[in-house]
Parts: C-alpha cells; structure tokens; sequence
C-alpha cells in the first residue's frame, strides 16, 4: 500500500521525484502514463495522494484526473500537477477536475515534499 | 550571463596576408565575428596535409558561421580557390568569402568554384565584406534578452537534472552549420505568436552514460543504456521547452491557422547533417558540464535554436513583458 502515486513518463523524474518522497518516510507507487495511473490506482484505492505529469503518451494527466473523478467514482484522493504546462486553459480544467495544486517545473524537492504534508498531513 | 552579454559566431579564417588579416580582425570585431585562424604556413607539410589542417578544424568546430579565404597562395602555395571545392562539398551550408587581389568578382574563375563561394571582397573596399558580413552570417537578429532567459531556463533544467556538477556557457553565438554533433539529440516544436520552428539539443551518448554511472542524475540503474541516456535527454529537453513556454509563450493563444505551415526535416546520417529547409543562422548554447572530482568526463551539449517556419522578433518584446506575472517554476500554485 502505498500512500503517493507519482505518474510521470519521464524516469528521470520518477525517480527523482519517488527518492524526495521516501527521503521523508512516505511510500511510493509509480506509474508511466496516465493509463498505467488508473490502473495502479485501481488496484490501490487508498493511495491518498497523486502527483503527476500532464503531457504524457497514451494517456495525458488530465484526462487521467478526470477519469479518476468520473470512472473510479474517486473524490477523495487528493491531485497536484507536476509539470512544464503552465498555460491557464490547463491549470482551469485541471481544477475543475479537482486538481488541488499546480507545480510549473523545474521543482525543488523540499518544495514537492512541503506541498504533500500541507495536502495529506503527513 | 553578464550586462556584457553578446551574441556572436564563429567563422574560420584562412589569411596569410599580414595587412589583410589585421582588417580582418577589425571588421571580425565589429560584426561580433570570432575568428579561429587555421594556419598552413609551415613548409614542412606538403598541400595535402595542409588540405587535412583544415578538415581537422571543421571536424572540430560543428558551429561555424562562415569561412573567409583568400586567393594569395599561402607559404603551401595553397589558395583558397584551391580549398573552397573541397570546404564548400563538406559544409555547403556554410557561406565562403574570397579575398580577391585584384578583380573585384568571380567572373574569371570556373563554374564551380563560382558556385562555391558566396561573395568576394577587395582590400581596397571592405564595405563589400561588411555587406557580405550582414547578409549571410547576421542576418537574422536574436534578441540579448531572448537569449539570456533561454540561458537561465536552461541552467535551471540542467540543476535540476544533473547533481554535483558546474556548468558553464559560452556566449550564444550564431550557426550557419547544420552539422550534428554526437549520437544523441532531441527536437522539440517552439511555437507561438513570434516564433515556429524547434529547439534541438545535441550530445554524445558516452559522456551522459558517465554523468548517470557516476550517480549525477536520478537514474538509479546500474548497468545504465541507451534507454537511460534517452530519458534524461527527454526530460532535460522537456524541462527547458516549458520553461521557454512559461515565461515567454503566455498569451494564451494558439498560433494563426494560416501561419500552420510545416516543411520537411532532413537528417542525412551518413554525413551527420540535419536540415531545417532554411538557410538563416541559428542561434546556438554550447554548455560544458564538469566536476571537481572528476567522476566523468565533461559532457558537452549544444543548444540550438532553430526558427524555420517565422520569426517576428519585434514581437519577442511585447511578450517580455508579461513576465512578471507568473508564478514561478518549482511553487505550488494550491487551487
């Protein structure tokens, strides 16, 4: 069981971003696209956090923040974006969606890991 | 980069003329050209090897601007008639300048090394050269501010990426060569109101396999490959591309349907050439990344940018402006 699902098709970044996370004694699933996300978080409904990517192959990050809402029927789990989009069209639809927070890259790890605690009190 | 900042080229010089190469120098500085001298005036090698001083030089320096010749044989007895043929097959991008003794024109010279060279020049009227200078190697004009955002953003992207490492910049400089350096290189489309065309990043595979073995970057494989090199040139390359369209593509408006055109890429792999269907300078990044502790080896990526498609500078500015307006990279924006 893992309490953060980090979803980004870079590696880079996932194991970057993974490492700041567990750095801080949280657990951490990864997926590689959005598609992968919503399987993952299928198969793992009490993660309480996402972090994601939104341009991303196969599925986009907020197509997969949507399906999360509508699909999974998940309102709960809590949704910040990280990512090099910063165009306003995308920040409204990901917070109609129920994005709680937009992250532009590049990111600063303790920035990444100071958000988390303030959204899931960890 | 510094209030000194400028944006350059470099161009290969082959003068063995005293008088001539001093104006050379004069009017290198003032069109901002940097000349790298290449020299055949030692009588021990014969004109094959000075031929192959010169195809070392152009090996060496993918980034070039132009080439300046001059019809006076050097102590070779090599004249730049003679070298134009071989330079202009290798590296027809790049534009030739012929300093002639005499005649002002090609008129008297073969149909292919007419075809070579791009202008000829007198000492007697450099205003030609000075022309010649700002039609083909500055002709297209980058803004210093334009430049250095795309510097800062790039170190940010590579701080980000790569750990426990200095990087250094030279100036941005202009490129009429469209010579690959490396294995590895990423393209990605930079579009907006004031600009189509790609940033294209350039390196070997071997150096970025070394910065990842000596745990530089967040891979965490041990036995790193291809597919390793590949995902931090994706994400270095995907970290600089949003930073460009955070701070400087903000209007929030797609580009005109009737700007949508598209021309085809050429990568020509045998001889390392890739062709964006324009002939205009590029302007070019080359960062060196380096460790105190030697780790690795430095690793060297060239940065181009590559406005095929249009290019409006003038609207750059308008753009510019805007900037203060936005969050930064790297907060959190909470909803």
């Amino acid at each position: 069981m893992a309490q953060i699902l980090v979803v980004d098709d870079s590696a880079t970044v996932r194991n970057e971003v993974s490492s700041f996370i567990q750095s801080h004694g949280m657990t951490v699933e990864v997926a590689v696209d959005g598609k992968d996300g919503l399987e993952k978080l299928k198969k793992d409904p009490s993660v309480k956090l996402i972090i994601s990517d939104v341009n991303m192959p196969n599925m986009d990050g907020l197509t997969m923040v949507e399906k999360v809402r509508s699909e999974l029927g998940n309102s709960t789990v809590n949704i910040i974006m990280l990512t090099t989009e910063s165009d306003p069209r995308m920040k409204e639809r990901g917070k109609a969606a129920g994005v709680k927070g937009w992250i532009v890259k590049p990111f600063k790890g303790d920035n990444v890991v100071a958000s988390i605690k303030k959204l899931i009190g960890a | 980069m510094s209030e000194t900042t400028q944006i350059v080229s470099k161009v290969l010089v082959h003068e063995c003329n005293e008088e001539a190469l001093s104006a050379l120098k004069n009017v290198c500085t003032e069109h901002k050209l940097v000349g790298l001298k290449v020299s055949t005036g030692n009588n021990t090698i014969g004109i094959k090897d000075a031929s192959n001083e010169i195809d070392d030089v152009l090996k060496s320096n993918v980034d070039l601007g132009a080439i300046f010749l001059a019809e006076e044989p050097d102590p070779n007895n090599f004249t730049g008639i003679d070298l134009c043929l071989k330079i202009h097959h290798t590296r027809p991008e790049l534009p030739i300048f012929l300093r002639r003794t005499s005649l002002k024109d090609g008129s008297d010279l073969p149909a292919d090394v007419q075809e070579a060279i791009t202008g000829y020049y007198t000492m007697d009227n450099l205003e030609v050269l000075n022309e010649l200078i700002k039609t083909y190697v500055c002709s297209m004009y980058y803004p210093v501010e334009l430049a250095q955002g795309i510097q800062e953003i790039s170190f940010s992207a590579f701080d980000n990426i790569i750990r426990e490492s200095s990087i250094v910049c030279e100036q941005p400089y202009l490129v009429k060569d469209q010579i690959i350096y490396g294995e590895l290189f990423s393209l990605i489309p930079l579009e907006s109101e004031w600009c189509r065309g790609y940033m294209m990043l350039q390196t070997t595979e071997n150096e970025i396999l070394e910065l990842i073995r000596a745990g530089r970057t967040h891979i965490k494989s041990t036995r790193p490959d291809s597919r390793d090199t590949n995902s931090v040139m994706n994400e270095i390359t995907n970290m600089i591309w949003g930073g460009i369209k955070s701070r400087y593509f903000q209007s929030g408006e797609e580009p005109s349907q009737a700007h949508r055109t598209q021309v085809p890429i050429i990568v020509n792999h045998l001889q390392k050439h890739i062709s964006f269907g324009s002939t205009e300078p590029q302007l070019c990044f080359k960062y060196n990344i380096n460790n105190k502790d030697r780790k690795y080896p430095t690793v060297t990526i060239y940065q181009r940018l590559v406005f095929n498609l249009s290019w409006s500078p003038e609207k750059f500015a308008e753009s510019d402006k805007a900037v203060d307006d936005f969050v930064d990279s790297g907060e959190l924006e909470f909803f």
